[in-house]
């Protein structure tokens, strides 16, 4: 036992015990993409809009405010629930799809344990968030539902964090500090939105790209 | 010197003890994750966990999905008690 280094071996352990308990195989090129797809949804909902994909204008704040007409209100408010269901629901599929490629380039099963605590520290918070802001609508509380979701997003990441990259707890608090910000400038819901769904995750993309999926 | 008589002689080598490193903080956890992690070539790592399920270190599972055999590995309370002391005594050895 004489040659054995202790340093080395405890940095040994610690980075294996990191790596395999960690889920990292998201590729930052999809996480860029959503932050557009985002960015695209929230537009075409926020400027209803130049490309009127509806025939009712009913800007942002008419509808949080409720100063239009009832029976205009509900189909505008279909119409973004399911540009959003959309978005959310094609940013899922291109995350699955690509970790599901850079798994299988690593030789590993997308569905370990590590991936399916990471599923679940993100989606206790989101998915109790998603049943939260459907009670909102419900409630007519639609000025509220912008930041709702970027705050329990942010939860979701932060506690996801400690399962998969520790970088996700900086998207986290951000969406949080965005999603309380847009609490109070409840007008502006949507914008905090873009910045956090869109900005935020651009910025991440570009940071996982370059950090780790270029080694 | 008290960080010495911790150590485990079944971890002097660097595969044994990346392969409990990895084992401790997983579940079930398959041949070619594993392999994959700590970036050996086939065969290289049938003999160490072999070394280690015999002192009862480690539970080996084989199964077949499909018909593909899917091998793997988890640690054992034995084994994470080891692992555990071995741990204290780097620590030990490294703070003296």
């Amino acid at each position: 036992m004489e040659n054995s280094k202790p340093e080395k071996d405890i940095g040994l352990i610690k980075d294996l015990m990191e790596k395999s308990s960690k889920f990292s195989n998201l590729s930052g090129i999809a996480v860029i993409a959503t932050g557009f797809l985002a960015i695209v949804g929230a537009s075409l909902i926020y400027f209803d809009i130049g490309i009127s994909i509806s025939e009712i204008h009913i800007s942002y704040a008419e509808l949080i405010n409720q100063t239009a007409n009832p029976d205009s209100l509900l189909i505008k408010l279909k119409l973004l629930v399911s540009i959003a269901s959309l978005i959310l629901s094609s940013s899922l599929i291109l995350l699955y799809v690509t970790a599901k490629i850079k798994s299988g380039k690593q030789g590993i099963k997308l569905f370990n344990s590590t991936f399916s605590r990471t599923l679940k520290s993100l989606f206790v918070p989101i998915f109790s968030g998603g049943i939260f802001c459907l009670f909102l609508l419900y409630h007519q509380m639609y000025g509220l539902v912008a930041p709702a979701t970027l705050i329990f997003y942010g939860l979701g990441l932060v506690s996801a964090s400690k399962y998969s990259y520790y970088e996700l707890e900086f998207l986290g608090f951000f969406e949080l500090v965005l999603g309380i910000l847009s609490s109070y400038y409840m007008g502006s819901g949507l914008l905090f939105w873009i910045i956090g769904f869109g900005l935020g995750h651009i910025i991440f993309g570009l940071f996982i790209h370059f950090k780790y999926d270029q080694q | 010197m008290e960080g010495f008589s911790l150590l485990n002689k079944a971890f002097d080598s660097r595969v044994r003890l990346g392969l409990m490193s990895i084992l401790s903080v997983n579940d079930w956890i398959s041949y070619k994750e594993v392999k994959n992690l700590l970036d050996l070539t086939d065969g290289n790592l049938a003999s160490h966990v072999q070394a280690l399920e015999k002192i009862n270190f480690l539970e080996i599972k084989k199964q077949f999905i499909g018909k593909k055999p899917l091998t793997t590995y988890r640690i054992t309370p034995i084994g994470k008690n080891a692992f555990k002391d071995h741990i204290s005594g780097l620590e030990k050895l490294i703070n003296k």
